[in-house]
């Protein structure tokens, strides 16, 4: 068996296309303005927070306090600290588009952006509660 | 049996020396050089399908017994796809495949496995927006393996 063919080439070359078109067509999609970052613990939902329109502010999962995950207030989270030995989460930096996600296996604790929506409804069906209570 | 039990030392030594290098800046969980896999293609190549397969299963247990039942998930995926992919670019194109193709292979799918996992494990998490970043590291993972597999091919062929 040899090394290496031309037809190596060919397969590097398929591989880098189709990274090169499915980056592409994810990067087409018009940005999310309102990205929330849903926050599990060993599989289950524990929180969906936004990342938009908060200050600046860090976070912890009530069962495991040791993983603190940091919100710039500027549509991005991270795992800011964690006492897991590889340190992959801390690494894996900011996150803050929909589909990106990070995991702190250790723990037990991954994060995932999802798409969000400014709730312009909301208000306006508090007010009509207030208003049906009155 | 005593040549797949050496072999399987050596995927755990270039586990251990892959342990100590400094991690990948690359923000995806598992995306590794996977040197280990160094020598799952060699038993691969002069022992068999059924002695990779073996290695793959016994570096998945391995990782059970030290990080537990998650790492061992993403190890026996990612190792089992791997020898599955290589096993059939090997019997479909026989002397026309090269290590290098057969190494990309590997490591790709060994990437593409350890992933699948992950969606499985992690509520649906979307591959697509890390395909790139996991076919990419992929080819460069296969490229690495498979130039080590060229230099230590002969010390390993004194073992046989």
């Amino acid at each position: 068996m040899k090394f290496t063919r031309m037809t190596d080439l060919l397969l590097v070359g398929t591989l880098l296309l189709i990274s090169l078109l499915s980056w592409g067509v994810y990067t087409f999609f018009p940005p999310d303005e309102f990205p929330q970052a849903e926050v599990y613990y060993q599989n289950e939902l524990v929180d969906t927070l936004p990342l938009t329109g908060i200050m600046p502010s860090t976070y912890k999962v009530y069962q495991v306090p040791q993983v603190i995950l940091v919100l710039d207030g500027q549509g991005g989270i991270r795992f800011g600290e964690s006492d897991c030995p590889d340190q992959i989460c801390v690494h894996s930096g900011v996150l803050s588009k929909p589909g990106q996600f990070a995991a702190c296996l250790p723990n037990g604790v991954v994060v995932k952006i999802i798409p969000g929506k400014q709730d312009h409804e909301a208000p306006e069906l508090i007010l009509g509660n207030m208003k049906g209570i009155e | 049996m005593v040549l797949l039990a050496l072999i399987f030392a050596t995927a755990m030594v270039l586990a251990w020396v892959e342990n100590l290098l400094p991690p990948l800046p690359i923000a995806v969980p598992g995306v590794k050089f996977g040197l280990s896999n160094i020598a799952v293609m060699y038993a691969l190549f002069f022992l068999g399908g059924k002695e990779a397969f073996a290695l793959a299963f016994l570096k998945g247990l391995f990782v059970l017994g030290t990080r537990g039942l998650v790492a061992a998930s993403l190890s026996l995926a990612g190792g089992l796809l791997a020898v599955l992919l290589m096993l059939a670019i090997l019997r479909t194109f026989k002397e026309r495949s090269t290590y290098l193709g057969i190494s990309i292979v590997g490591a790709v799918a060994h990437n593409l496995g350890q992933f699948a996992v992950v969606t499985l494990l992690y509520m649906g998490i979307s591959l697509w927006f890390y395909l790139p970043v996991l076919l990419i590291s992929g080819v460069m993972a296969g490229m690495l393996t498979a130039t080590m597999l060229r230099f230590i091919l002969p010390a390993l062929k004194k073992l046989g």
